[in-house]
């Protein structure tokens, strides 16, 4: 038998009453059914590199022969077919498409970045940029779910998801898994960071990064008409009866939990309020990030990691803005221009606080585009023959800090930037390889869900240990 | 006299030699996690019992087709990966064949084939359904027999050994207080006493109508000096129309059920008859419809009730899931899992991509009940558009191999899961064989059609389950402790034409329920969990009693009608009607029902889970939700006027809590209205904010 009184001075110190699962009755199958609250922090299987996530998500798919994969062969054929079969995409494509853009080496790695990300290719060095990624198909919503899910159709949990019921949270007055998106959801919506099978608890928290009222970010964040102190007046009376009614039912975890969490609730109140203040920061690290959405959404990003927030997805905006099948050279360049100043900023204020060694950033898009020209469609790209179409057969991701190897380019395409053909990096490789930085082998975090044990991988990934610092 | 029932019980298996066999040795689980799946993949097209031509007289499906090799000599030479040929072909060498064909594969698979020859090449023996088995094979979950399992037998009466119980100490209502009872005295532990007589009406009440008991209810109920009043309070609540309400929002958490298809491209959404299913459901609990006719008519009401046009929205359980981007595979498998795991408890889609791991259902169970599936279709319109009729012209199932649709195995017949049934096992006859299946799963032979229902039944009223994995009864799920009361049970709700009312019955009137939920610190030492019910458990409201609770007390529920079109139950426009009329967007599902654990409408929900976040308290203390109601409950019971604190004190108690307070409850609750103001309006806040901390109150949430 335990003694009430230390179980809730537990609580209390450790700030574990944020969340309890009916354990033992609701859990059973969940092999971490003894914690005591589905947030509570956990140790994953091995000391881990990275605490903290943050995912630039450029939705729609970034072109990377106009990015971070130089390809100075396709100025050769410009205008001309390729010396080998276009592979198939999602739309037909025709002759080649050289990069509008010039490339330039930068650091002392001497990677090469595209002139539209000037300040993230001041970052290089704490880079790793993998030019063999490949998915499955050249479609937008299989490849969300696939790059998010690690599944590209099934209703399966998403990586924040995995990785908040894996380790918890180190601040339970925030939430632990946020999704940011301005203007609305991606496409796939709330899909991209469902919990699946997880307890609804793991998945993520939508927040529409459009508004910058704090009520309209958070929902129930506050009480329009009742003061902060005629509200503690009230939950001073709440708490009176309720420990009242607990005194005649011996100690129930479940009651003293639900007591806890009106105070935590009290708390989140004015930590959240504060966390999505951008406003608080030194004016010196608001110029760093620049104006505009994009700033104002990748600093509250690093507000909230360094609050201890386990995993931030950033999404460029609603729908898919960087599926450039047309005007490809505007729309690129003015996409790239909306985030770059605020991502380098990012990895250059993570580094400056201490945190860029244990929060792993990754920069990506659900798949590529064709180095070739896709080819005019009524209805598709307003008939210009200036864009390229989706390519799940070879792209490119980046990863820094967190554990990462930085200076590294890892794998290639083939000479035209077509298909990944050495050391390529499948979608679940990445994961096996997120999860290894966190402290997981990807192959033992698992929950039992309807007669079978799951897992982010399936039964597939290899973790690219090159990547590895 | 009904104690002296005699009851026979077969001895108990032991199941712990099956978990020997299925949980298979360090290499064969390396096997099955790194090699086997690569087979599959990329070789079993040509070197399998299933490929269409065997190449070069090569099987790999097998490990004698691997050890005696093909055309070229053994393919492996266990422990020794230099001399396996099948490593010189999977790494591209020269001088040799260069497998698979289309593209060598990555390093590090090449690297655990390796690792996998020097270990021995461990694999499992084959099974029957795969090849030439050993007799000394280890015996796999393919080859387990009904007599394996206790859920794949059919239930039994047990005998009882009535004189174990202490008949002093307690009170026995009926059988199954006797088995609680006597498996109590084993351990040397008496029940608890009864509950009081307010616990219960507000126990039964929320239980059997999902609506908190009013003030008036309970105290009507303290005042009847009659025997029977609690049997007659149990008649009137299982009479009354909430109660198919209340046993409805369960089945639908069963069902999966939503108003939308989930993510679909830009085709509408809507599913705008959703709501005919969720009718039917609840006119079914109401008018007691036997259950096995409810299971049937989800499945096939086109063919069983044609001239009840009503009948056809049962099909909604089939037709209302995912669409999956119309994925035709997938919408499959999503039915015949909400079929399998919500009717039967089995895990059937586990054998999607290769026989279960651990139950005896092979690949080809799964593609016989795809087959049944994939001849139904919606044809969509009237008579109702939940509608699934069979297919004029019926098409073969194939087995896909690991799941892959352009990977054609050998064909199946559409017929019944082979433990399920005997062993001449005729195919289905009628068309798609939907009826078949229909009667098959809800035949009284069946061993678990009826056990998983009243298992469900049994966890919704008492906070805990008999099996404690109710929608997997597989050979992985723990034997329940009381599996006597569940056959018990089981027997008699079948002879009692399968009535839910007869079965809700039978548990709230037990000494067993109606037991008081407070602790005794020597009982909860011997049995923590409470496995053995020597109490009630406490719970707590579900989202939508919580919801309903606080719209009744505050006078806004609108229990105007049963049934009728989804409504919105967030936004400026919210309906006020009881919470299982809400539109379920399953694609976008409200974050309130989210933060409250609402089922997820994905996909099959075997239990709600049941966290505490502040989310919740958030939602609580500050939505307009609240605020409307706390308001509403000043005004809509002429507060307002009221001049007297402690009045305004004991109407909110009464009216909230459904009791007086007491003398400290009052004084605390005084000293907070006497800061208000004389003001009218700003006295009207202080009371309302007072109304709120109730609402907000464990003692409104919980159940004891």
């Amino acid at each position: 038998m335990h003694n009430p009184l230390s179980r809730r001075e537990m609580i209390a110190r450790s700030g574990m009453g944020f969340g309890t699962l009916a354990l033992g009755n609701l859990l059973a199958e969940d092999a971490s059914a003894n914690r005591k609250s589905p947030l509570e922090q956990q140790s994953p299987h091995f000391a881990p590199k990275a605490k903290r996530v943050i995912h630039l998500f450029m939705n729609g798919g970034p072109s990377h022969v106009d990015t971070f994969d130089p390809k100075p062969a396709l100025d050769k054929y410009a205008g001309k077919k390729l010396p080998m079969k276009n592979l198939r995409t999602e739309r037909k494509t025709g002759a080649a498409f050289p990069s509008p853009y010039r490339f330039h080496r930068f650091g002392e790695s001497g990677t090469e970045v595209s002139e539209i990300f000037p300040n993230v290719a001041q970052c290089v060095d704490d880079m790793a940029v993998i030019r063999s990624m490949h998915a499955d198909v050249p479609n937008h919503e299989p490849s969300l779910l696939l790059m998010n899910c690690g599944a590209a159709r099934l209703i399966r949990p998403s990586v924040g998801s995995w990785l908040t019921y894996g380790l918890g949270t180190e601040n339970q007055n925030l939430p632990a898994f946020i999704a940011m998106c301005p203007g609305g959801y991606p496409i796939q919506e709330s899909q991209n960071w469902q919990s699946g099978f997880l307890p609804g608890i793991y998945q993520g928290t939508y927040i529409n990064t459009k508004h910058r009222e704090i009520d309209k970010l958070i929902e129930h964040i506050r009480h329009p008409e009742t003061s902060t102190a005629v509200q503690r007046r009230q939950l001073d009376l709440l708490r009176k009866l309720n420990q009242q009614h607990l005194s005649e039912r011996e100690n129930d975890s479940a009651l003293e939990s639900r007591i806890e969490s009106f105070e935590l609730a009290f708390r989140m109140q004015r930590e959240a309020a504060e966390a999505f203040d951008i406003s608080r920061e030194p004016r010196s690290i608001r110029k760093m990030y620049g104006s505009g959405t994009q700033a104002r959404q990748i600093l509250i990003a690093r507000r909230l990691v360094e609050r201890g927030v386990r995993y931030v997805q950033v999404w460029h905006g609603a729908g898919q803005p960087w599926d450039n099948h047309d005007d490809i050279e505007v729309n690129h360049r003015r996409l790239a221009r909306e985030c770059d100043q605020a991502i380098g900023a990012l990895l250059v204020d993570l580094k400056q606080q201490g945190m860029l060694e244990d929060t792993l950033v990754i920069w990506g898009g659900e798949f590529g585009r064709t180095p070739t020209v896709e080819l005019p469609k009524k209805g598709s790209n307003q008939g210009k023959v200036n864009g390229r179409d989706h390519n799940h057969h070879g792209f490119t991701m980046w990863l820094a800090g967190g554990g990462i190897k930085g200076g590294t380019v890892y794998g290639a395409t083939d000479d035209f930037g077509f298909q990944a053909v050495d050391k390529r990096v499948h979608v679940h490789d990445l994961h096996a390889t997120m999860l290894h930085l966190m402290g997981f082998d990807h192959e033992q975090l698992t929950y039992r869900y309807a007669g079978r044990d799951f897992r982010l991988t399936d039964v597939h990934g290899s973790v690219i240990h090159d990547l590895l610092a | 006299m009904r104690r002296l029932l005699l009851i026979t019980w077969l001895s108990s298996m032991l199941i712990t030699s099956f978990y020997r066999n299925a949980v298979a040795d360090e290499g064969t689980d390396y096997y099955e996690q790194h090699i086997r799946p690569v087979l599959v993949e990329h070789c079993y097209e040509c070197h399998s019992a299933d490929a269409e031509e065997l190449q070069a007289g090569l099987r790999l499906d097998q490990p004698a087709g691997w050890l005696d090799g093909g055309d070229s000599g053994p393919a492996i030479i266990p422990e020794s990966p230099e001399e396996s040929l099948l490593l010189k072909a999977l790494s591209y060498e020269d001088d040799f064949y260069q497998m698979p064909p289309d593209q060598k594969l990555a390093d590090e698979i090449v690297e655990r084939f390796t690792a996998w020859i020097e270990m021995g090449a461990p694999a499992p023996q084959p099974n029957a359904s795969t090849g030439r088995g050993t007799n000394d094979a280890p015996e796999s979950p393919q080859q387990f027999t009904a007599e394996s399992h206790w859920a794949f037998q059919r239930p039994h009466y047990q005998s009882l050994d009535v004189a174990k119980i202490k008949t002093s100490s307690t009170n026995i209502h009926s059988i199954l207080d006797a088995i609680i009872q006597s498996q109590l005295a084993e351990v040397d532990l008496a029940p608890s006493p009864q509950a009081d007589a307010a616990t219960l009406v507000r126990r039964l009440s929320i239980d059997l109508t999902g609506l908190p008991a009013s003030f008036e209810e309970i105290s009507s109920y303290q005042q009847n000096g009659r025997p029977d009043r609690y049997q007659q309070l149990v008649e009137r609540l299982i009479h009354s129309p909430r109660f198919g309400e209340r046993w409805a929002r369960h089945w639908l958490d069963v069902a999966r059920f939503a108003d939308t298809k989930g993510y679909v491209f830009t085709e509408d959404r809507n599913y705008p008859d959703a709501y005919k299913f969720r009718d039917w459901v609840i006119e079914s609990f109401n008018r007691d419809r036997p259950i096995d006719d409810f299971l049937r008519l989800q499945l096939a009401a086109d063919q069983l009730s044609a001239d009840k046009p009503e009948n056809l929205s049962a099909m909604g359980f089939l037709t209302l899931g995912r669409r999956f981007l119309n994925d035709k595979h997938d919408i499959i498998d999503d039915r015949i899992d909400v079929v399998t795991r919500g009717m039967m408890g089995l895990t059937v889609t586990c054998a999607r991509c290769h026989d279960h791991k651990y139950d005896p259902i092979p690949t080809a169970d799964y593609y016989s009940l795809y087959g049944v599936f994939s001849n139904s279709e919606e044809p969509g319109g009237e008579p109702s558009p939940l509608r699934l009729v069979d297919r004029e012209s019926l098409s073969d199932a194939y087995i896909f191999v690991r799941g892959n649709s352009s990977n054609r195995g050998k064909r199946v017949e559409r017929q019944f899961l082979k433990i399920l049934s005997k062993p001449e096992r005729p195919p289905f006859q009628k068309g798609s064989g939907r009826l078949e299946l229909a009667h098959a799963i809800a035949d009284h032979q069946n061993p678990l059609t009826a056990r998983v229902f009243i298992n469900r039944v049994w966890g919704h009223l008492t906070g805990s389950h008999l099996v404690d994995s109710p929608s997997d009864f597989g050979t992985r799920s723990r034997k329940p402790d009381q599996l006597a009361l569940l056959d018990y049970l089981t027997i008699e709700f079948v002879k009692r034409d399968w009535s839910i009312k007869w079965l809700v019955r039978e548990i709230v009137l037990s000494a067993t329920y109606r037991q008081s939920a407070t602790d005794r610190p020597t009982a909860a030492e011997l049995d923590p969990e409470n496995r053995l019910y020597w109490k009630m458990n406490r719970r707590r409201l579900d989202f939508e009693s919580m919801r309903d609770g606080i719209l009744l007390k505050c006078g806004q529920l609108d229990q105007a009608a049963i049934g009728g079109p989804s409504e919105n139950l967030t936004g400026k426009e919210r309906s006020h009607r009881r919470s299982l009329y809400a539109f379920i967007d399953r694609q976008n599902l409200p974050s309130l029902f989210r933060v409250f654990d609402v089922a997820l409408p994905d996909t099959h929900v075997p239990r709600r889970y049941q966290t505490t976040v502040p989310q919740q308290a958030l939602f609580l203390m500050n939505s307009p939700f609240i605020r409307a109601n706390a308001d509403s409950a000043i005004s809509s019971w002429r507060l307002a006027e009221e001049t007297n604190d402690s009045e305004i004190v004991r109407g909110l108690y009464r009216q909230i809590l459904g009791r007086e307070p007491n003398s400290t409850e009052l004084d605390l609750a005084c000293h907070f209205l006497a800061e208000k103001s004389d003001e009218k309006q700003l006295r009207q806040q202080a009371m309302a904010r007072f109304a709120q901390v109730l609402l907000l109150s464990n003692e409104f949430l919980f159940l004891d």
